[in-house]
């Protein structure tokens, strides 16, 4: 069983626009849009880290939708991955 | 980018992407080609609280950061002050400088501060070229703003050129001359606007200028040009950036008395949107009639039955506008050869003086 939390890069500044959010990166100075309208609710649940399986859930999104989101996240470095504690993570 | 974030974009988002915000326009040099017409600081200035107040409604509209220049805006004695308090609300700063005031003290306070960028202006890879256009012993000032950045361990900072017909073929030089500082190369345009509309005919890169610049951009993805060049796009694939005019879409300018403009390159009465000093920025952002009207789908242009419209959307609004073209007309420096037909003589326009007339 995968037990992941997902954290807020605290480097990072979300604003709403009509197609998603606008992010920057202040580490990287990197500008970019993410198109999807779930990345603000994510990024406030993750904003104190937050257990995938929790977000995937509170968020009511379909399981593939969910996971390319985050995984675009986590390849933008918007959300920081951890294991939570006590957890374990599959190979 | 693809279809519906383009119009996305061309419709205007909650805040600006980029706000230039000229902090002054006094200035020690008299560079040939500035944009502003800088020299003397401008009557009314805004105040450090209201310059301090200001940052506040960056933040709170989500501005993520703030182009500072000028004018020198390290003139400004509450120039410190003004970082200081922008980097403590989260409102990152990449400012222009001439070099000047960047000694090794300023320096290592920058170096210490997060969310900070520092572009330092360079027009040559030596003194010679450089000086040339923006005045005797600029040069050495400005290496040695970069030489006080690199020794207080400042990270990254840029080396801006204006792309000139002196220039253009020592981009290789400009770039190993960044490398050795630890800084990156950032090349913009030359707009014939404030005293670029008198060098503008000297100084302009001509059609294989322009030629040869695309494809040394296009080979060099991490040389910045802060979108400047889309409107060669039809020479190649389009450089990175948005590749569109964003005056009032994604970008805006407020000037040092508060006057708000569609685009840095127009500070002319006809692109003012309104003052922050009658109208919050935020409100004219969201509702000026001028900004509504660059928001709105551009009807049929003389450019739009070129093949090359898609790439190039007409070009830079602000070129046209200070060489006599209208919005619908080629770009003055259009690459499929049809500027000459609509471009007349440069106007001048003195932003400065304009602005005070307004008041």
């Amino acid at each position: 069983m995968r037990r992941e939390r997902l954290l807020l890069n605290p480097r990072i500044s979300l604003r709403e626009e009509s197609f998603g959010a606008l992010c920057y990166n202040f580490s990287t100075r990197e500008l970019f849009l993410v198109k999807s309208r779930l990345v603000l609710k994510l990024a406030e649940l993750a904003r104190c880290g937050v257990d995938r399986s929790v977000a995937e859930a509170t968020l009511g999104a379909s399981p593939e939708g969910f996971d390319r989101l985050v995984e675009a996240l986590l390849a933008r470095k918007v959300l920081l991955l951890e294991e939570a504690p006590g957890g374990h993570r599959d190979e | 980018m693809n279809d519906s974030l383009a119009a996305a974009l061309r419709a205007g988002l909650t805040a600006p992407i980029c706000l230039t915000w000229e902090l002054t326009y006094g200035c020690n040099l008299s560079c040939r080609h500035c944009l502003s017409d800088s020299g003397s600081r401008a009557p009314g200035e805004l105040n450090t609280n209201e310059a301090l107040e200001l940052i506040d409604t960056f933040a709170e509209m989500g501005i993520f950061y703030v182009n500072i220049g000028g004018g020198e805006p390290m003139m400004r004695r509450d120039f410190f002050s003004l970082l200081e308090h922008a980097v403590s609300r989260r409102v990152g700063v990449k400012f222009s400088t001439n070099g000047t005031f960047l000694d090794a003290t300023a320096a290592r306070r920058l170096a210490g501060m997060d969310y900070v960028d520092v572009q330092v202006s360079i027009d040559g890879p030596d003194r010679a070229t450089s000086d040339a256009l923006r005045g005797r012993g600029s040069f050495a000032k400005a290496v040695a703003a970069l030489e006080n950045l690199a020794t207080a361990g400042f990270a990254d900072p840029k080396i801006s050129v204006v792309a000139t017909r002196h220039n253009v073929s020592r981009l290789d030089e400009l770039e190993e001359m960044a490398r050795g500082f630890g800084a990156s190369l950032r090349v913009t345009r030359l707009r014939p606007s404030g005293r670029g509309a008198q060098s503008y005919a000297n100084l302009r890169p001509t059609p294989e200028d322009n030629r040869h610049l695309f494809r040394w951009l296009s080979e060099r993805p991490h040389v910045l040009t802060g979108d400047s060049f889309f409107h060669l796009s039809p020479l190649g694939d389009p450089l990175p950036g948005l590749n569109m005019c964003g005056a009032g879409r994604v970008v805006c300018l407020v000037d040092p008395v508060g006057d708000v403009y569609a685009c840095p390159f127009t500070i002319h009465p006809d692109f003012k949107a309104g003052n922050i000093r009658e109208t919050g920025l935020a409100e004219i952002w969201r509702s000026s009639g001028l900004f509504t009207s660059l928001r709105s789908e551009p009807g049929p242009t003389g450019c739009s039955s070129c093949s090359a419209y898609a790439s190039c959307q007409g070009g830079c609004m602000a070129a046209k506008f200070h060489t006599g073209s209208g919005p619908a007309d080629p770009d003055p420096e259009c690459v499929m050869g049809r500027a000459g037909a609509t471009a007349s003589t440069v106007v001048s326009i003195r932003p400065r003086r304009a602005a005070a007339a307004t008041r």
